[in-house]
């Protein structure tokens, strides 16, 4: 009695495991649907000075903030920078972003790069 | 329980376990990098009572807890979440008690699980923003994880003093 209830526990954990996965593979389906028609928005020193359709590709040279440069690639509906003039290369290191609300940020120049989906209106936001 | 004394005192001394083992939790932060995350000490009081008296008085010592714990230590909103998760894991543990097919550390298990459910969909409706379930993977996992801990320290204490307070009617 007392083994049976013990391989009923491991089956609720097992259970509880197949259910969490379950939910995190539906969750990124749900994330890859909101990149259709989503923009990257760049924004220098807090003022955004594009946007752009993360679906076509192009590549972005960009004056940055006091002097600075950063080359951001939009490519297969993912976008990196690749080129910064900054000394850590902290944005250059950063994964690709393709979900609604993921950012690239390099601090030095004041450079954030975002993406966000056509359909939502960004509240509450102040400059 | 046999004497009525016994009973009050037991509810007292599990109240103040309860109470003081979450100011002890809020003491050693135990981030994991996902806000909301505990391992919930105080539930291993809450536990103890479901296997020594029953679920009814457990259900209120899970409710002083939460109302003690969110006047001292936090805000109206945490009250709702913290109400909201100790219930729904109160309410399911006493279910799977009763229908008896886990150990003390499945019935647990589930708690902890079912008391990260009953605070997302609080915060679901309270945020009314529907991503919040994004979090639910995160919250199963880390549901298990302390539920399995909470229940292996209960099990261990149900079974080395439980005989102490345990009627011999009870099973």
């Amino acid at each position: 009695m007392k083994d049976k209830k013990t391989a009923n526990d491991l089956l609720l954990i097992a259970g509880a495991i197949l259910i969490a996965l379950i939910a995190l593979i539906i969750c990124n389906q749900y994330k890859k649907r909101t990149t259709d028609n989503a923009y990257v928005v760049i924004e220098i020193n807090g003022e955004e000075i594009g946007r752009y359709s993360l679906n076509e590709n192009r590549e972005l040279e960009l004056e940055t903030y006091n002097g600075g440069s950063n080359i951001v690639v939009i490519k297969d509906n993912e976008v990196t920078v690749t080129e910064a003039s900054c000394p850590d290369k902290i944005c250059v290191n950063h994964k690709a972003i393709k979900y609604n609300g993921e950012t690239i940020i390099c601090l030095p120049n004041r450079m954030t790069v975002t993406i966000e989906s056509a359909g939502e209106k960004t509240d509450g936001k102040t400059y | 329980m046999k004497s009525k004394s016994l009973k009050v005192s037991f509810i007292g001394m599990m109240v103040a376990l309860s109470f003081v083992l979450s100011y002890i939790e809020s003491l050693i932060p135990l981030s994991v990098g996902i806000p909301g995350v505990k391992a919930g000490l105080s539930n291993i009081p809450v536990m103890f009572t479901l296997y020594m008296t029953g679920p009814l008085i457990a259900g209120i010592l899970a409710l002083t807890k939460v109302t003690l714990v969110s006047l001292t230590f936090g805000s109206m909103s945490s009250f709702f979440y913290s109400l909201s998760g100790a219930m729904l894991s109160i309410i399911i543990m006493a279910v799977f008690k009763h229908l008896d097919i886990f150990t003390v550390r499945g019935v647990s298990i589930l708690g902890g699980i079912m008391h990260n459910m009953g605070q997302l969909i609080v915060a679901v409706f309270i945020v009314e923003n529907a991503k919040l379930l994004y979090y639910l993977p995160v919250l199963i996992i880390s549901g298990i994880a302390a539920g399995l801990a909470i229940g292996l320290i209960a099990d261990l204490i149900i079974r080395r003093i439980g005989v102490l307070f345990r009627d011999n009617e009870q099973k």
